[in-house]
């Protein structure tokens, strides 16, 4: 397997980089207002999302909670109940499939069985009755993006999972498609492998720059690494999307903010406001927290504040103002870093913290600290529902 | 357990192997000891040699084998051809349409063969449509009777099918006759061979019906191997059994290795 992960995607008979795809605006995804119907079980309801040419976008969410439904939509296998899906300019909500020229990835692979990886790669080409010198030289080249020409005579069967989603990959590509669209291409292998194949597909990004890439996986180091922008997906509705540092950093909503890296969210109400009134004061439990305000929040409404684990540090000697007295109610041991719980009253607080010499004592006195401008207040919303 | 102690598994495998001796090998062996023998008065058949297969091959039952290969050969390609269509047709029902359909092809295998020829004899032997006397409804008949078969078969394999397969080809461009050309049909192709080599061998096999239907012209090896040993000609009839085994194991092998040939063919390209 290693030897194959070590191609270099550099020398490989890239497509040059814009020429060979259309024309930019060509490469636009668009759903507008697509709802999804099954019977009485709305799977997408109102689903508005642009991915711009040359983008990447992230579907993160629950399982569930509709990402392989929207990522259908575009391919043309769900047909959406409301609401209109563009490729580009062109309006191909009724378009058949094998009509939108699109790239599709698995994750099951979904190579055909009885076909050489080469005759895999060549598949759409030969759909489209392609010249045979311009198939051959495709297949090379494509193989070569992902690293796989030695592989060309190769069966599906005799490929390790990592080596079939290369060529499924390939495939996709070999069609020039205007837009790539994976469905969790990588859950299918182990994790040693998946974190190479995210940096693969990041450099194949970079060679490929126009390539308009839709992104649907559980994994948010898959969507952090690779994604302009992540949409996060709650019961079938977009629940938040923006950049992934944007989203990370101002979550938008409790969902965002506990799906997107586990942030602490407790729940209290605005007691004071700067005199801009970009900051917000909340009493939490008899404690009292500041952060961006973000929301515009005012004083007596109720609201949240998000804190992420890695921005609780333990207090500086000193600063009684701004410190949390609380204790340690758990330590998780992580190796490089360790997670530790917090008893804030009755709140709870996570915070990582690089491993500590002397073990600590569950029950320990413990004061911590943030920078208020890392921490954002959000409108009040119930923890579930 | 008993059949993890050594003692337990000898006794198991003897008993088996004698059983499977006594119920298959043992009446099979002494079919070709028949058929190879002249007179059979004591406990073992003598005067061995190869008359009676001259007999056969020189006599009326001769033609039974080539009425035997043409009916099964030709009933099975149009049902293997037909169950295809069908089962590719009606792949996507579910739910009741489904349960509704499968019962309905299921009807012919479980209808006894007799009945299917009497059917047959009672539907086509008066005008507009007479085939009374023709091979045709000897074709017919075969045709029923395995048709059913192949559709159940055919449909069975198309549930093994990876459907999002069959969609990759579709979102990768294919029209759905390149579809069904390049994925469905050499991704069928085990299922296509199972349907036709045992068509085949139902068809070979057929007595009930066939021996309803005949006409004088058109005696397949069932119903001639019947009529042997019915006057008494047991050495000659046994002869044209060994014939139909070799004939229809021959067939099987032939089916077998020709769809093989074209998976190989389709799965290295033009
Ligand atoms: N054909 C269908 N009929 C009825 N319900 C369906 C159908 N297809 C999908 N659903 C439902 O739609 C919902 C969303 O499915 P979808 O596959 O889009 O989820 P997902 O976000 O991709 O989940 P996962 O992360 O598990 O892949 C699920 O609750 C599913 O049960
Ligand atoms: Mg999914």
């Amino acid at each position: 397997m290693a030897e194959v992960i070590d191609t270099k995607w550099e020398e490989g008979a890239g497509l040059a980089p814009s020429s060979p795809f259309a024309g930019a605006a060509e490469q636009r995804i668009h759903f507008e207002d697509v709802s999804v119907r099954y019977g009485a079980t709305t799977v997408l309801s109102d689903f508005t999302l642009t991915v711009n040419p040359g983008e990447i976008v992230a579907m993160l969410g629950p399982s569930g909670s509709g990402k392989t439904t929207a990522l259908r939509a575009v391919a043309g296998f769900v047909t959406p109940t409301e609401g209109r899906v563009f490729i580009g300019p062109r309006d191909v909500t009724h378009v058949a499939p094998n009509a939108r020229n699109i790239g599709m990835v698995v994750q099951n692979y979904a190579l055909f069985p009885h076909m050489s990886v080469a005759e895999n790669v060549a598949f759409g080409l030969r759909a489209r009755r392609a010249d045979k010198t311009l198939v051959a030289a495709r297949v090379a080249e494509c193989l070569a993006l992902v690293g796989m020409e030695a592989f060309a005579g190769r069966m599906p069967r005799a490929l390790s999972g990592g080596q079939q989603q290369r060529v499924a990959i390939a495939r996709a590509l070999a069609i020039r498609p205007t837009v790539l669209l994976l469905d969790e291409p990588l859950s299918a292998l182990d994790a040693q492998i998946r974190r190479q194949m995210v940096e693969e597909i990041g450099r194949l990004h970079a060679e490929l720059p126009d390539l308009t890439i839709f992104y649907v996986t559980h994994d948010q180091h898959e969507a952090l690494t690779l994604a302009d922008r992540i949409a996060i997906m709650r019961n079938g509705r977009l629940a938040a999307l923006d950049t992934a540092r944007n989203l990370y950093r101002r979550p938008p909503n409790r969902f965002a903010a506990e799906f997107l890296g586990r942030a602490n969210v407790l729940a209290g109400e605005v007691c004071a406001l700067s005199e801009d009134g970009r900051m917000a004061e909340l009493a939490v439990d008899g404690h009292r927290l500041r952060g961006a305000n973000l929301h515009g929040l005012g004083p007596g409404d109720r609201a949240l504040i998000c804190i992420r684990p890695h921005h609780l540090t333990p207090a500086p000697a000193g600063d009684a103002a701004r410190r949390l007295d609380g204790r340690i109610a758990h330590v998780d041991w992580q190796g490089a870093f360790e997670v530790l719980t917090i008893q804030l009253g009755t709140a709870e607080l996570r915070m990582t913290a690089t491993p500590a010499a002397e073990p600590h004592r569950i029950g320990a006195g413990m004061a911590l600290f943030y920078d208020p401008q890392d921490a954002t207040v959000l409108p009040h919303e119930p923890a579930d529902g | 357990m008993l059949i993890w102690s050594r003692a337990g598994r000898r006794a198991t495998l003897f008993v088996a192997g004698l059983l499977i001796f006594v119920l298959y090998v043992a009446p099979l062996a002494l079919i070709l000891l028949a058929s190879l023998a002249g007179q059979w008065n004591g406990v073992w058949p003598s005067h061995f040699g190869l008359l009676n297969f001259v007999g056969v091959f020189q006599g009326a039952p001769g033609e039974a084998i080539w009425a035997s290969l043409v009916t099964g050969v030709v009933a099975s390609a149009v049902a293997l051809i037909s169950g295809t269509s069908a089962a590719l047709a009606l792949r996507g029902w579910r739910g009741i349409r489904r349960k509704a359909l499968d019962l309905i092809f299921f009807l012919p295998s479980a209808v006894p063969s007799v009945s299917i020829g009497l059917a047959l004899l009672v539907a086509f032997s008066h005008p507009p449509v007479l085939l009374n006397g023709t091979a045709l409804i000897v074709v017919i008949a075969h045709f029923v009777i395995v048709s059913a078969f192949a559709f159940g078969s055919v449909s069975a394999g198309l549930m093994q099918l990876p459907c999002d397969v069959e969609q990759m080809a579709e979102s990768l461009g294919a029209s759905s006759a390149y579809r069904l050309r390049r994925v469905t049909l050499p991704l069928l192709a085990p299922y296509l061979a199972a349907a036709f080599g045992l068509s085949i061998a139902l068809s070979m096999g057929e007595l009930g019906a066939t021996s309803m239907l005949y006409p004088p012209g058109w005696v397949t090896m069932p119903v001639s191997i019947f009529a042997l040993t019915n006057r008494g000609d047991v050495f000659e009839g046994s002869a044209l059994t060994v014939i139909l085994i070799v004939v229809t194991v021959t067939l099987l092998a032939l089916v077998q290795l020709a769809i093989r040939g074209l998976a190989g063919g389709s799965a290295r390209g033009r």
